[in-house]
Parts: structure tokens; sequence; C-alpha cells
């Protein structure tokens, strides 16, 4: 059970401290923004990179491009800055991730 | 400001572009390797004989006995039987790995199987709660050069400390493991947490269009 709990609530901490680093508002509510975020993509994107289609890759940029469609409708800001914001916390959590496994 | 965020993004881009390719020929990232160990159930009953393991790259020679053994991940091995008396007298111990290889394939008093015996068993995902895959092996019979082995079961292991048995119904077909995860743990976040999140999601946008 902690190998699925552990990685979604430190991707949801690191992701919420990139979100905010950039926002600098609200912390509350972007904590809740990118509980609800990563309660859609990690939980989709793992079990597609561990039974379907395991390029991590692939799988990361389909993350990134849906993370930045939430974020743009949830934080009301432009495309750009979302896809930004994005690229920035799933690298971070990607490398560390990449880190941990190694 | 504005030029160092954008720097550091092509940075952290060109480096998750990179990493995958980085690990391509190893393990990739989140998954794991579950190599075969092998069993000779029944090498007691066959006290004649000497059972080698011979494989390419290798190992050149291992005397085999009850114990469970495995090889290098990479490698395909096979068994050879050699009566205990021809064994000590060719001392094997003392060629170099091409006259092993010769005694082995070429000579008349060694018995072969035709067994391939692999490395790994399969990649699984890092969370996968299985850990090990142990093949049974049992020595049916052994006629002058032929050495017939039958693979009878494979024995998973899971890190919750449980094991899974499947037989060998087809022997060049390995009985797939069982999905021993945690099914509901893995039905609650795999399924029901994102289809809840959606909803809140969901809600809170037609909620805020609302109260525009």
């Amino acid at each position: 059970m902690y190998h699925l709990i552990l990685p979604w609530i430190i991707t949801i901490i690191i992701e919420f401290l990139i979100i905010w680093g950039i926002i600098r508002k609200n912390p509350g509510k972007l904590l809740i923004y990118s509980l609800l975020i990563n309660s859609i993509t990690l939980p989709l994107a793992t079990y597609s990179f561990n039974y379907f289609y395991s390029d991590l890759l692939v799988t990361e940029m389909v993350v990134v491009m849906v993370e930045s469609v939430l974020l743009k409708i949830l934080l009301e800001t432009d495309y750009k800055k979302a896809f930004m914001i994005s690229l920035a916390a799933n690298t971070v959590t990607a490398v560390i991730g990449i880190l941990i496994s190694l | 400001m504005k030029s160092r965020f954008y720097f550091l993004m092509a940075l952290l881009s060109v480096f998750l572009f990179l990493t995958p390719v980085a690990f391509a020929d190893v393990i990739e990232p989140g998954q794991k390797v579950i190599t075969y160990d092998y069993k000779l159930t029944n090498i007691d009953n066959f006290p004649d004989f000497v059972f080698i393991l011979h494989g390419s790259p290798n190992p050149s020679l291992e005397i085999l006995n009850s114990s469970v053994f495995n090889f290098y991940k990479l490698s395909t091995c096979s068994i050879y039987a050699v009566p205990k008396t021809v064994f000590n007298n060719v001392q094997i111990d003392k060629m170099n790995e091409s006259q092993v290889e010769e005694f082995l394939n070429n000579d008349s008093r060694v018995a072969r199987s035709n067994l391939e015996l692999d490395g790994i068993y399969k990649t699984v995902s890092s969370n996968d709660p299985l850990n090990s895959a142990l093949v049974l092996l049992e020595i049916k019979s052994i006629n002058d050069t032929h050495l017939y082995i039958q693979k009878t079961r494979v024995i998973y292991g899971y890190s919750d400390g449980k094991n899974d048995e499947k037989t060998f119904i087809v022997q060049n077909e390995t009985p797939e493991h069982s999905d021993n995860g945690s099914a509901p743990v893995n039905y609650i976040y795999y399924l029901l947490l994102p289809i809840l999140a959606i909803i809140i999601v969901s809600a809170y946008i037609i909620h805020r269009k609302r109260s525009k």
C-alpha cells in the first residue's frame, strides 16, 4: 500500500511547493489544486506506465499536457504559464523519482 | 528573472528528455528484473552422477547439488550429467574453458539435457509485489548421452511473504504469476481516486462559473 501512497503524497507536496513558488499566493488553495491534479494524473500515469506503455518520456509528456490544461483552468492563467509550471513541477518530480529508483 | 526562469525550464527539459535514453540499455526507472532460481528436486536419487551447470556467457562450470541455484541474468544455461567415475578421472577442474565446453558437448560419456534455462523471468514494475521465481526441475531419466529433465512447478514469491505455486503445462511456457497485489488498494488508487478527483474538479469549475 505504501508503495502507492508515498509517491502520491511526495508528488503532491513537491508539485505544491513548485506551484506556490511560482504563483506565490493562496497556499491552501494551491495545495488542494495539487492534491486534485495529482489524484487524477499520478494514478492513471502510473497504471499506464506499469501495465500498458512503459515509456517514461511519453508518460511524462502526456502528464505535462494534462496538468497544463488542469492548471490553466484551476489557476485561471494562460496556457503558456500553465505549461511552464506543469513542466517545472513534473520535471522535478520525475528527476526525484528516477533518483529514488536508482 | 524571467530569462533565468526560461533558462531553468530549458535545462530541466533537456535533462528530462535525455534521462530515459541514458537508462534505455539498463533497467528502466520504475521497473525491476525478476530472475529465475532453479532447484533440482530429486538430484539425490542419482548419486552416481555429477550434475554440472554450464552456460553462455557463464558459468563455465558449476557443480549442482540439491540447493537452489541461479546464474547471471543474461546467460542461457544447460545441465549435464557426468558419471562420478568419469568425473573423477577427467579432472575437469584442471581444464580451461574451451576444454570444459568441448568435454561437456562432445564427450560420449556425458549426458546432456536439451532443456535451456534462462536467467530472466520478466521485467515488472517496481510496484509489483513479485520478488522471486523458483523453477523446480525433476530429473526423469539419464540414458547414455541424453539427460531428460522436466520443469515441474514454478513458485513465485511476493513481498508480503506469500508464495504462489503454478504447474508447468508446456515446458517452454512458464505459467504466469498471479496478480497478487493488494487488489482493493489498487482499485481505490487507480480507479476511485482519479474518478473522485475528476468529479470534484468538475464540480468546482461548474460552481465557479455559476458564481461569476
